[in-house]
């Protein structure tokens, strides 16, 4: 499903940003990506989203190669790809239904559709309930399930979270992790960046990769498959 | 279509502390254009009318018979420069001078023979209403045996060209400056519209939203919102024109081919702007 291969990644600072990292990431894993901050985790998940381009190497997501896709093209990996932030990054002045369904619009899910597909997306991340309300008047943790349930809007093969519980409490982070174990369960690759050790403690099943200052210095290997 | 409509006006709906801004700033920028026109187009009148003035007057002899006259006059109007000539006889000079200075009007009627000799009032082509051509006529009359003197205002004319040429080139450089202040307070509020709405273009194309689905709302949004300031700069400027007219002085308003040049402008450089913008964050968020 992603494939990195001997990739490294140099921004303006002279310490290049990720350091010859190799990795392959099959299909239907949950995987932890975990280090210290700047150690190249959101480098890893933007190369992968394909925000941005390798220096050196090459990435395969879900056979879109980093060297031959034309940006022109990306969106057709982007609909296949999930992207979950820390930050949430939902539309501010909307509702939790149009969040998703501004998301369904998007990627030209017919209109008749857009309401039904909403809904049951809201229902899939347990926020049916409240998708009149706009997103201001949410916890972080509804904000986050929101979020969860736009990155699902396109059916995605991946899901990428960059920090996706970073700002929430114990009971949130709990409901979120439940719901992205179930989203593996169906099949979704998971790839979840985090430096919380305590969340990767108690999910031993998962694959663990380590970066240290851009360096993959540890991969667990494939461990369970969900 | 239905989309970019929609979103186009859920857009300004959503931030009408910035729509209603962006369009102020368009208006006003607008208008301040458009009193600038204003001004220019109402000078220029006041010129042409200045220009129209412009005329070469030759005086007859009294010896000078009818065909005499008739002959000078042929020449005259077969000369290049020429547009029309008036006779003005030895009679109509006194009723216009007993007119026209009233304060002499006694001495006038206490005349025994008339003084004031017949004129031919030649009105120049307007292409030749210049000090140049002027004299040319000057030259060519002057030295008719039937004619006694030639009058042209050289010095006012001379005056007025050099005012014309200085107007032209004040008007170029402020309706340069006015224009290029007036395009970027459009092009920079539009901008900041974009800009408000980065995070929006930033999950569009996140979720796999092509570039021209992001772009279209934005163009629609720009070329609305340009319009809109136009439309509003124009009529403003509009009522001052009226409002000037009832209590100052009359003043004509601008020619409709300016306002739809200025119309089309706001509408270009809103679709540009927003255009240029959001590629601008597209390729920032997904080079």
């Amino acid at each position: 499903m992603i494939k990195f291969t001997s990739v490294t990644k140099r921004y303006s600072e002279p310490e290049p940003a990720l350091k010859d990292v190799t990795f392959n990431l099959e299909a239907g894993q949950f995987s932890f990506m975990t280090g210290h901050s700047g150690s190249g985790k959101s480098t890893v998940l933007k190369l992968a989203h394909m925000a941005e381009r390798p220096t050196l190497g090459d990435i395969f997501v879900n056979g879109f190669s980093s060297k031959r896709t034309a940006r022109r093209d990306i969106w057709k990996l982007r609909r296949q790809v999930g992207f979950i932030f820390q930050d949430f990054r939902l539309l501010p002045n909307r509702t939790v239904l149009e969040n998703i369904a501004f998301v369904l619009e998007v990627i030209n899910t017919p209109s008749k559709e857009i309401k039904e597909r909403s809904r049951i997306l809201l229902n899939k991340v347990q926020l049916e309930a409240k998708s009149d309300r706009m997103i201001e008047d949410l916890s972080g943790g509804e904000q986050q399930q929101v979020a969860i349930g736009r990155a699902l809007a396109g059916n995605p093969v991946l899901l990428l979270a960059d920090e996706p519980t970073g700002n929430l409490d114990t009971e949130s982070t709990k409901n979120i992790m439940d719901l992205f174990w179930s989203i593996n369960q169906s099949g979704t690759t998971v790839l979840m960046a985090t430096h919380d050790l305590n969340l990767i403690q108690d999910h031993p099943q998962a694959r663990l990769l380590e970066l240290h200052s851009g360096k993959l210095i540890n991969d667990s290997g494939i461990k369970a498959s969900y | 279509m239905e989309f970019v409509f929609r979103e186009t006006l859920a857009s300004l709906h959503r931030s009408p502390l910035l729509t209603g801004l962006s369009i102020s700033m368009i208006s006003l920028a607008l208008y301040i254009l458009g009193l600038f026109a204003l001004t220019v187009h109402n000078f220029y009148l006041v010129l042409e009318e200045m220009e129209e003035r412009v005329q070469v007057v030759a005086y007859i002899r009294d010896a000078a018979t009818p065909e005499d006259i008739a002959n000078l006059r042929q020449i005259l109007i077969s000369a290049p420069e020429v547009a029309e000539v008036t006779l003005v006889t030895k009679a109509e000079a006194l009723q216009k001078a007993t007119r026209e200075l009233p304060e002499f009007k006694d001495i006038f009627s206490n005349l025994g023979d008339n003084p004031l000799p017949a004129s031919l009032e030649i009105q120049l082509r307007p292409d030749s209403r210049t000090p140049e051509r002027s004299q040319s006529v000057v030259i060519s009359i002057s030295s008719h045996p039937m004619v006694e003197g030639v009058e042209s205002g050289q010095e006012w004319v001379e005056t007025f060209f050099a005012l014309s040429r200085i107007a032209g080139a004040a008007s170029l450089l402020f309706g340069v400056a006015f224009s290029v202040a007036s395009s970027l307070i459009i092009a920079s509020v539009v901008r900041i519209g974009v800009l408000a709405r980065r995070q929006e273009i930033e999950i569009m194309q996140l979720v796999g939203a092509k570039d021209r689905f992001i772009l279209y709302p934005f163009l629609a949004e720009g070329a609305l919102t340009g319009l809109t300031g136009g439309i509003l700069g124009i009529f403003l400027t509009y009522v001052t024109a009226r409002l000037m007219t009832q209590y100052v002085f009359t003043v004509t308003w601008i020619p409709a081919s300016w306002i739809l040049i200025g119309m089309i402008s706001t509408l270009t450089l809103g679709i540009i702007t927003s255009g240029v913008s959001v590629q601008r964050h597209l390729k920032e968020i997904c080079p």
